[in-house]
């Protein structure tokens, strides 16, 4: 169970910043946002990644296959370590389901589990969270464009609301003109002060559009820690239904 | 060592296709220390579980799993009985092995599952020595008709399968209606049994009923949440088909509970179980490992059960259990902690101790420590 908690945060977390990826900006920053979150999260994914949590001394790698449909239904089965292979994570709405096959069970999640941080990895609750509230819960300024590693980017700070639940006062992302990729986000303290860093980069065709493979969190405080996610394969708009998500489906995933 | 180079070298060449063998190996020493601390036992344990499928379709496939297990223990010279516990299999075919029996020594082979399964649409029918697991709660299982069960017994999570043929039919998205008939050499020793599971207002729930050992079982069980909390609960009713005299004819078993997972990252739970099947009988270590039945789930009537696990790091975490026994007169506590030393490298401690009154079921049981290293493949 704790083991499948972690694992199981790891694997949202990187769905939900799959999805944040390619949020994009034109002139009004709320309008652009909401309209490459629809776009981006479009229909539905089936994607394959690699989840490496980097410390000092060690590192240790999740590998994972993922199907998700819009924000109400996901479905991710481990395949990596050998450990926790064949672990499976259903998530429906609000309700989320772990298939453990060792001992042939599906366990439901309390509901704490989706919408608090996990100790030892480098991304924070609001990372989790972000993913599908950009638009509502902060306020968007588009601040200048700058060059960041060799595109031309819109750079956009975001606040949050005083209502929302988000532990960061500020948000800067860096968003690519052209193709609308998401490059950069820098999370600032109370203090004014990063106090964490993503970027992203190898970007390449995959799914038949120009997205970054890589995505590395990089806490500012901790020397030595950070958390690279890699997608090796992702499919866009897959033709897939709403009964895919079926509890039937995570006990017999492969 | 010989059985991790012999499955190692299976493993190079079956996990291709559609046939594929994992599993891991584990070495996990331990000592028991008597309740006064004068005399101490030294354990090993070698244990390997290999897990192989074959998928010959979309449909259609077979599963064998198989634990072998090489025991060191100086109490098989004292109780004998151990071993033959240990060496036996409860199932209707015989598919547990002997392949070395001297004095302090055991090796021992259980074929714990092997079936073939077919699944179409919405039906799924799985026959063979499978794991049938109909619990909910996270210590205490009365819905789980198929299994023996025993919290203490930490080293095998997968449990004994059950011979049985099982027929699952997935009424929808999250529900489905399930028919399992565990026949046994003695028809009143067997188990048949229907359940019905369902999702309503983010509630996941089942109702079951059937036939069990010679007893009529009624029963339901729920997961949901109050609030940010998870809120479990399980209950069975079961019945005498025949009265019998000096007991009475039905009891209750009924456990329920909640878990958390805190800011702090530490994930806790509580549970409270009423087993109406208790029977009072000797205070035995032994005794104590060997599986109960789901109608008399705990060696007392009222079990409590508080648990913490808290990641320290993503490779390191501690736990601490506390079961408290309170008509039984007798407290359980097992500390713990768990350390990934590589990606397929894991190393674990858990203490286990057994306190109680004279005439307890812990009365005597003392303590007993493990450390166990473990490469999954």
């Amino acid at each position: 169970m704790k083991r499948s908690l972690l694992v199981f945060r790891l694997t949202m977390m990187a769905i939900t910043l799959f999805c944040f990826v390619a949020i994009s900006v034109a002139d009004n920053p709320v309008e652009i946002i909401r309209k490459m979150e629809q776009r981006m999260q479009g229909n539905s994914s089936y994607a394959e990644m690699t989840m490496k949590t980097v410390r000092p001394r060690y590192t240790r790698e999740v590998s994972m296959k993922a199907w998700s449909k819009g924000d109400d239904f996901s479905l991710i089965f481990i395949t990596a370590p050998a450990r926790d292979k064949g672990t499976g994570f259903l998530k429906r709405g609000k309700e989320i389901w772990n298939f453990v096959p060792s001992i042939d069970r599906t366990i439901k999640m309390p509901p704490s589990m989706m919408s608090q941080s996990w100790m030892g990895s480098d991304f924070s609750n609001d990372d989790l969270v972000r993913g599908s509230s950009t638009v509502e819960d902060y306020q968007h300024k588009l601040l200048r464009t700058e060059l960041f590693n060799g595109r031309d980017c819109y750079v956009i700070e975001l606040v949050p609301l005083p209502e929302a639940a988000i532990v960061y006062d500020k948000v800067l992302i860096w968003v690519d003109k052209k193709e609308y990729i998401q490059m950069k986000v820098e999370n600032y303290d109370e203090f004014g002060d990063c106090v964490s860093t993503i970027t992203f980069s190898d970007i390449r065709m995959m799914g038949g559009r120009e997205i970054p493979a890589i995505m590395e969190m990089v806490p500012h405080d901790k020397s030595g820690h950070k958390t690279v996610i890699e997608t090796h394969h992702i499919e866009f708009d897959i033709p897939i239904q709403d009964s895919f998500f079926s509890q039937q489906n995570l006990r017999s995933l492969k | 060592m010989l059985v991790l180079m012999w499955t190692m070298s299976l493993v190079s060449n079956a996990t291709s296709g559609d046939l594929s063998l994992r599993g891991y190996v584990k070495t996990m020493p331990s000592f028991l220390i008597d309740e006064g601390f004068d005399e101490v036992t030294f354990n090993n344990l070698v244990h390997n579980r290999l897990n192989l499928r074959w998928r010959l379709s979309d449909s259609f496939s077979f599963t064998g799993e198989a634990r072998n297990r090489l025991l060191y223990n100086p109490l098989f010279v004292e109780f004998p009985f151990y071993k033959d516990y240990l060496g036996g299999d409860n199932g209707l075919v015989n598919l547990t092995g002997v392949w070395l029996d001297e004095s302090r020594w055991l090796g021992v082979t259980n074929l714990d599952r092997l079936f073939v399964d077919w699944r179409q649409g919405d039906w799924q029918v799985r026959i063979g020595r499978q794991r049938v697991n109909w619990g909910i709660n996270m210590v205490s299982n009365p819905n789980d008709l198929f299994n023996t069960y025993s919290f203490f017994d930490f080293d095998y999570p997968e449990r004994p399968g059950a011979d049985a043929i099982r027929f699952q039919y997935f009424t929808g998205d999250l529900s489905r209606l399930e028919l399992v008939y565990n026949p046994a050499d003695n028809s009143r020793e067997s188990v048949a049994a229907a359940l019905y599971a369902f999702n309503r207002s983010r509630y996941d729930l089942q109702l079951l009923a059937g036939y069990y050992r010679h007893r009529l079982a009624i029963g339901g069980g729920w997961a949901g949440s109050i609030g940010e909390m998870g809120f479990k609960g399980e209950a069975t009713w079961f019945y005498d088909v025949e009265a019998q005299p000096s007991t009475r004819r039905g009891n209750l078993v009924a456990a329920a509970g909640v878990d958390h997972l805190f800011a702090t990252g530490t994930f806790g739970l509580f549970e409270l179980l009423y087993n109406g099947g208790h029977r009072r009988q000797g205070a035995n270590m032994v005794l104590i490992t060997t599986p109960l039945a789901a109608d008399n789930i705990m060696f007392s009537q009222w079990a409590m059960t508080a648990s913490a696990t808290h990641p320290f790091s993503p490779v390191l975490s501690a736990n601490l259990a506390i079961m408290a026994l309170p008509d039984a007169e007798a407290i359980f506590i097992s500390p713990g902690f768990a350390r990934s030393l590589t990606q397929d490298w894991d190393f674990e401690f858990v203490g286990q101790l057994f306190t109680g009154s004279g005439d307890s079921p812990f009365a005597g049981a003392g303590s007993a420590w493990f450390v166990s290293l473990k490469y999954s493949f």
